[in-house]
């Protein structure tokens, strides 16, 4: 496991997850690339920075911001 | 990684070239203060972080002076390390040149060798040298492997380590910071979105305007407010250590001034008792008559001699005066014949014939001078004389002086004076029994005085010297003062702060009722999400530090357990604290899960080394070569353990089997004539290695004759 | 009075010369009425305290060495009379005249009949007295030059003096 799927993996153990959006365990995903394609827009969120600011270890808030903008937009219309 | 060997070169007291050979495991260098300990340790300080001034100071003064006006020579440190089977020797250097008016130094460098695997062999310098030396023993390991002294253990004193420093070292907590912008950031910009959209329908605009505004200047004033509150926060914490550390002065002090007055007292005793102590024999040989104590038997021969003189004396005189009386007998005998009665003629008759020269006796003439006349002449004398009273001739005597007279009063009265003398020698016997006493009394009160002036200099070596106590008992006064307070305006603040939040919080409410009516849905619910986000990086970096604290503590009271020397039952407890901008460490002793106060300095230095092998193993966890471990080196670490404690608790330390150099005063002792030994229970101390360090001959007022020397034990 | 104890005290009496190392190692120089001494370390505070123990040393050890024919004689110019009188620091022990003097008598060979007859002077009395007690100082003095002698310092100790009078009591020669 890379260090941005340990990462994921701690996040997704906050009770939020669980218990406000009802993410069960198996739809938790158990790596980057899995929940990069969630349905869930708080998991895709997570995991779209995650990857992002892994990947490019000096993007500006800015460009993740513009990102996840997007991403959410999509999804949540 | 192990520390092979460690060699000084001309450098401070190590004239020429003096090497430490080290193994693994337990490292012992011994040597009382001032033998050399500390600048071994500074040694290997500089070879790691070498400044580049005042060179001139870390030179050999005993060089020096055998080298003036000449060449130049070294000075360096240099080690030897191994490290994943390779070696690497690093090596610092600079020259020098000894001359009339001043030293000259040259800049200095750093070289490295490295021998690798297969035994191949290359070098390097400056910075690359550098870079490998951090990178065999990282700066950020090193911090927490290098101590001077048992003060410096104390890590977590406030002020001094912040938490995100051990994180940024031996943690992955630390990949979780960054993500808490992101998500601030986002969060942020979500909120402006969905406030832009509610500005931009006419309706309750202005209402959420004036919300908007208060909201802003609520938070400012709560930002304002908690900045000025964690600040004094941290005064607070300052000022409430500094508290403490002037209560263990006190303590200290006052257990001082106990035992300085019990010194002084047992001072007095102790010449009270000297002075009591007889010594002025000689002088009583003549002032008490000790001198006399065999006179007895002269004085009988004295007193017999004059006895006998006496009686002597007497019988000569008896005998003297028998034959004198019989003489004078026999004398006055013959002195009675007269031929004429004396009357006969009478005076008259005998005058009147003188004068006419004729003797009407013999009725003859008798002319002047004629035998006739001188008969008459004389008969006439006898007739004079007899009339005359008779002169009684002196009688002869035997002694013309009197010597025996005083010599007989001299015997009278000294023989008096013969139960004084014979009281001579018990008085003497009296006298030296009384001291004898006397020297038992001094014996024991020396080794009273002895105990408590040791008592005295150990107390003294664990807290600062007297003097700073005088200055400490007038700031006391002045902390206490700031204390309250400080923790008065905390209180404000904080009730400040109370208030604006709930405030916050109404106005907030206030807020969204319009803005979630008002804006678009998916705004609000991007904005929702993202408020979920930034708790969810919050919280998880928050739950990730706590863990890396339990992981330490853990860790930490795993291995107090083991070295604790005390009979503390407790366990170290360990909490994140704010203190103004940062985040610290508070490290607190719990027994029974209660605080436990005012830990005496063995338990606290314990402490600290516990947290600090800690941290050790955590190195080892996260270092570049995985499960490396470093070894660790203490300057004098246990001075407030005594003898007994530092000896359990190096042998404790030797059972971890890691490389610890460890430099300590205890173990060196001083035998009957002064010399320097190590004491017999250095024999009691499990180890790898042993040193002991000396000064040759020296002279205090010259300080080039300097020179420590290595003895391995 | 006819007191051959008045007239004997009147006497200076002498030690050899090879003695003076003893007494300016052993005793003070100055008289003890000179306010500037101070002990010097030295055991006797005087010259002819070193002087009367000597011949009490040697009185009771029994041991008693005249003048060779040659021998150079130096004394310190006090007669007895002036000795033991009380100083600031110290006791009266005049006392200590009187009991030489007996101890003198008692050893010596006098003819007090003669003396008291006038058939000897006192002056020639006294004279043998004083040699009586030169003898024994000379003795004294042997005695304790013999031990330093002997090479380790054997009056080390502030009751050495005093050790090796109340021995001297013991072993008669």
């Amino acid at each position: 496991m890379t260090r941005k799927d340990k990462l994921l993996k701690e996040y997704m153990t906050h009770p939020l997850i669980q218990d406000k959006y009802s993410i069960t365990s198996t739809q938790i995903p158990k790596s980057v690339y899995e929940g990069i394609s969630s349905s869930e827009p708080i998991i895709k969120a997570i995991a779209h920075i995650i990857n992002e600011v892994e990947k490019y270890p000096g993007k500006s808030e800015v460009e993740v911001n513009q990102m996840i903008r997007k991403l959410l937009n999509k999804s949540l219309t | 990684m192990i520390i092979k060997s460690v060699t000084l070169e001309n450098f401070q007291c190590y004239y020429d070239i003096k090497s430490f050979e080290f193994s693994s495991g337990l490292n012992i260098i011994l040597g009382d203060n001032g033998e050399g300990k500390t600048k071994f340790f500074e040694g290997v300080v500089w070879l790691f972080n070498g400044n580049r001034f005042k060179l001139d100071k870390l030179v050999s003064k005993k060089k020096l002076k055998e080298e003036y006006n000449n060449d130049l020579f070294p000075v360096s440190v240099s080690m030897s390390v191994e490290i994943n089977n390779q070696e690497y020797f690093f090596k610092k250097s600079f020259y020098v040149e000894s001359k009339e008016n001043s030293i000259i130094t040259s800049d200095f460098k750093l070289v490295c060798w490295h021998t690798n695997e297969n035994g191949e062999r290359d070098s390097f310098e400056g910075d690359t040298a550098s870079n490998l030396l951090d990178e065999v023993f990282p700066p950020e390991i090193r911090r927490y492997s290098m101590f001077k002294g048992e003060a410096e253990l104390n890590i977590f004193k406030s002020g001094e380590e912040a938490l995100s420093n051990l994180v940024k070292s031996f943690s992955n907590a630390k990949y979780y910071d960054k993500y808490c912008s992101y998500g601030n950031y986002l969060r942020k910009k979500a909120e402006k979105e969905v406030d832009k959209d509610v500005k931009q329908s006419s309706q309750n605009k202005e209402e959420f305007d004036r919300i908007q505004m208060n909201i802003k200047s609520k938070k400012e004033k709560l930002k304002s407010e908690n900045k000025l509150m964690s600040k004094e926060c941290g005064n607070l914490e300052q000022i409430k250590e500094d508290l403490q550390d002037a209560d263990k002065h006190f303590d200290n002090a006052k257990s001082l001034k106990i035992i300085k007055s019990k010194i002084s007292k047992l001072s007095e005793e102790k010449e009270a008792i000297q002075r009591r102590i007889v010594t002025d024999f000689t002088i009583r040989l003549f002032d008490q008559r000790w001198i006399l104590i065999h006179f007895e038997k002269i004085q009988e021969e004295f007193n017999a001699k004059i006895n006998a003189f006496d009686k002597d004396r007497r019988d000569e005189e008896k005998r003297f005066n028998i034959e004198k009386g019989k003489a004078q007998r026999s004398q006055e005998i013959l002195e009675q014949i007269t031929p004429l009665p004396v009357g006969v003629p009478s005076l008259s008759h005998m005058e009147e014939m003188l004068n006419e020269q004729f003797c009407k006796v013999c009725n003859r003439s008798a002319e002047k001078g004629s035998e006739a006349y001188q008969f008459m002449e004389k008969r006439l004398h006898e007739f004079i004389n007899s009339q005359q009273p008779k002169q009684v001739k002196p009688k002869e005597k035997l002694f013309r002086f009197n010597y025996l007279s005083k010599l007989w009063s001299i015997s009278d009265n000294s023989t008096r004076q013969l139960r004084k003398i014979r009281k001579i020698e018990q008085e003497i016997k009296d006298v030296f029994d009384f001291n004898r006493s006397m020297k038992i009394k001094l014996a024991d009160i020396e080794d009273k005085l002895n105990k408590k002036e040791r008592e005295f200099e150990k107390i003294i070596a664990k807290s600062s010297a007297e003097e700073d106590l005088i200055s400490i008992y007038s700031k006391v006064k002045e902390w206490k003062e700031q204390e309250s307070r400080f923790e008065m305006s905390i209180e404000d603040h904080k009730r400040t702060i109370d208030s604006l939040e709930t405030k916050l919080k109404k106005l907030e409410i206030e807020k969204e009722s319009i803005d979630s009516k008002d804006a678009k849905g998916f705004l609000v619910e991007t904005r929702s999400i993202l408020r979920d986000v930034e708790i969810i990086f919050n919280e998880t970096r928050e739950r990730k530090y706590e863990e890396f604290l339990q992981n330490l503590e853990q860790k930490s009271n795993e291995i107090f357990s083991t070295i604790n020397v005390d009979d503390f039952t407790g366990e170290i407890h360990l909490t994140k604290e704010v203190i103004g901008d940062s985040e610290k460490i508070k490290v607190n002793l719990l027994e029974n899960g209660n605080l436990y106060e005012n830990p005496n300095q063995s338990l606290q230095t314990t402490k600290h080394m516990a947290l600090l092998f800690a941290i050790s193993e955590l190195a080892s966890e996260v270092s570049f070569y995985s499960s490396e471990e470093y070894p660790m080196i203490f300057d004098a670490p246990t001075s407030s353990f005594g003898l007994r404690k530092t000896l359990d608790f190096l042998n404790l330390v030797n059972s971890t089997e890691k490389q610890r150099i460890i430099a300590t005063y205890e173990f060196v002792g001083r035998d009957s004539s002064g010399n320097q030994e190590i004491e017999g229970e250095f024999s009691n101390v499990n180890r790898s290695k042993a040193f002991w360090l000396r000064r040759e001959a020296f002279d205090k007022n010259d300080l080039s004759t300097i020179n420590t020397t290595i003895t391995t034990l | 009075m006819d007191s051959l104890f008045d007239e004997w005290k009147t006497s200076i009496p002498k030690y050899s010369v090879k003695f003076k190392g003893l007494f300016s190692s052993l005793a003070n120089k100055y008289t003890a009425s000179s306010e500037k001494v101070v002990s010097l370390g030295k055991h006797f505070e005087l010259q002819y305290e070193l002087y009367t123990y000597a011949f009490f040393l040697g009185l009771y050890s029994n041991i008693r060495i005249g003048f060779g024919e040659v021998e150079k004689k130096t004394d310190f110019s006090n007669p007895i009379q002036t000795w033991g009188s009380k100083k600031t620091t110290r006791e009266d022990y005049t006392y200590i005249r009187e009991y030489m003097f007996m101890a003198v008598v008692a050893k010596s060979d006098v003819d007090f009949l003669s003396l008291d007859k006038g058939e000897v002077e006192s002056k020639v009395v006294v004279n043998q007295l004083i040699t009586v007690l030169e003898e024994y100082v000379y003795g004294g003095l042997t005695i304790i030059s013999e031990k330093i002698e002997d090479g380790i310092n054997p009056f080390l100790t502030n009751d050495s003096f005093l050790q090796l009078l109340l021995k001297s009591g013991f072993d008669k020669s």
